[in-house]
Formats: C-alpha cells, sequence, structure tokens
C-alpha cells in the first residue's frame, strides 16, 4: 500500500485518536481538577497513537495461547477488581477489608506472570521493540510523576496514585506503536 | 551492517514468509533485516546462513563505520 492509499485511513485514525483523548482527557481532567491540563496532554497522545495506527503491522505475533492466557487473567483482574469495589463494606473488620482489597492485586500478579510469559515467547525484534518500549514508559512515568509532586508545591491538586500505572500503560502503548513503525 | 538476505531469498524464490518460517522469526523481522532497519542476533545470523548453506560473512557484511542499523 501506497502513501497516498494510506493517507484517508491515517487522517480518520487521527480523529478517532483525538476523539479518545479528548475523551479520556475529560476524566482525567475531572478526577486531577486540572481539566485543561487534562485534555491538552490526552489530546496529543490521542493523536498520536491515531496517527501511528495504520502504519502499524502485525509486529506482535503472541501465540493464540498465550493471548488466550493473558486475556483470561485480565478479565479475572477486571472481575477481582469490580467485586471489590461492590462487595466492600466499611462495617467489615480491618482484616476482611484488607483481604478483599487484596484480591486484584493477586490478579494484577496474574496478569504480569501471564504477560511476561508472552512475552518470552516473542522474536528477538519484537522483544527488543517491548524492550524499548518498557524504558520509555517507565522513563516518561517517572519524569510526570517527579513533575507533577513538584507541582504539588505549588498548589496543583495532588494525583489519584491509581492513574500512575494508567499513564504508564498508555506511554508503553505509544512506544510500541512509534517503534512498530520503525522497524515496519 | 549491510546483507544480501533479499537477494539470496530471491534466488530461492522464499517469500519473506516462507524465510521467517524457516528460520521461526516473524516475517516483520526478516522485513527489518532485508531493509537495514534491524542487525540479527549472532545466533539467528548463524541460522540464516545454514538455511542458506553460506557462510555468515558471504551473507552479512561488516565495514569500519558500521555501527548500527539504519535510524528512521
Amino acid at each position: 500500500m501506497n502513501r497516498n492509499e494510506r493517507e484517508p485511513g491515517r487522517r480518520r485514525n487521527v480523529l478517532i485518536g483525538i476523539g479518545l483523548g479528548l475523551a479520556v482527557g475529560v476524566g482525567f481532567g475531572l478526577a486531577v481538577g486540572q481539566l485543561v491540563l487534562g485534555i491538552g496532554m490526552w489530546l496529543a497522545l490521542g493523536a498520536a497513537i491515531g496517527a501511528r495506527w495504520d502504519q502499524r503491522v502485525n509486529l506482535m505475533q503472541f501465540p493464540p495461547a498465550a493471548v488466550r492466557k493473558m486475556a483470561i487473567a485480565i478479565a479475572v483482574f477486571v472481575v477481582a477488581l469490580s467485586v471489590t469495589v461492590g462487595v466492600l463494606d466499611p462495617e467489615w473488620s480491618r482484616m476482611a477489608q484488607v483481604g478483599l482489597v487484596l484480591l486484584p492485586g493477586l490478579a494484577a500478579v496474574w496478569v504480569a506472570m501471564a504477560i511476561g510469559s508472552a512475552m518470552r515467547q516473542l522474536d528477538e525484534l519484537q522483544r527488543r521493540i517491548q524492550l524499548e518500549a518498557i524504558s520509555f514508559s517507565f522513563a516518561g512515568t517517572l519524569v510526570v510523576t517527579l513533575v507533577y509532586g513538584l507541582l504539588n508545591w505549588v498548589g496543583v491538586p495532588a494525583l489519584n496514585w491509581g492513574l500512575v500505572p494508567l499513564l504508564m500503560l498508555l506511554l508503553w502503548l505509544v512506544a510500541k506503536l512509534w517503534k512498530m513503525g520503525r522497524y515496519r | 551492517m549491510k546483507n544480501r538476505l533479499r537477494v539470496l531469498r530471491a534466488e530461492r524464490q522464499w517469500s519473506q514468509a516462507r524465510l521467517a518460517e524457516l528460520a521461526g522469526v516473524s516475517r516483520q523481522t526478516i522485513n527489518a533485516i532485508e531493509t537495514n532497519r534491524y542487525d540479527p542476533s549472532l545466533p539467528l545470523a548463524f541460522k540464516l546462513a545454514h538455511l542458506f548453506e553460506m557462510r555468515i560473512e558471504e551473507i552479512f557484511a561488516w565495514h569500519a563505520g558500521d555501527d548500527g542499523p539504519a535510524e528512521r
């Protein structure tokens, strides 16, 4: 497919990315009380993902069994998280509350193990891309949280810790799409 | 590092997918090597040389100044 044939699809993907970024940005902005910051940041990331999306190639060829394992682990995590949020009762004993809250944590460990197992089944270029993407995500999260932490000193509201893993996942995705384009 | 993978593959009338299957890697990895965007590991280079029944240096050539794959 030549560049001209790709352009319409690319514009559409950029628009979809901007739309998703806008939606997430409003939510993020409301959550941290910084609507403009949230929308600006996520709009840019949404556009970046959209621009790169149609340049992605099916580079991550996880075996179907590994994909199933990851999907089941993620589903269990989502169910455990939903159950915890829905069932948690402040009237319960402290021990019972702590036990229930730790359930999604155990599921998250399973998710991490499933992802690690799937990564080991990738070929050397795919693993390199993942490593570069994870490094970028780690450094990006470090910088963003550090800067945001410093901004707390000048009155910016504290960041919800639950957003940090989301930011890390998002940066991972962006970096992966970027690197995939580089090696296509 | 430069390589003759594309030429050698064409001589044998192998598709990228076929070579990838034989080498146990993804088609995109073969494509990235052919376009000099990625330098394979030593084990993969040996495996490719074995598949083409050649020595590594007959497929891959390194010259002073070649310090990595072409960057985009």
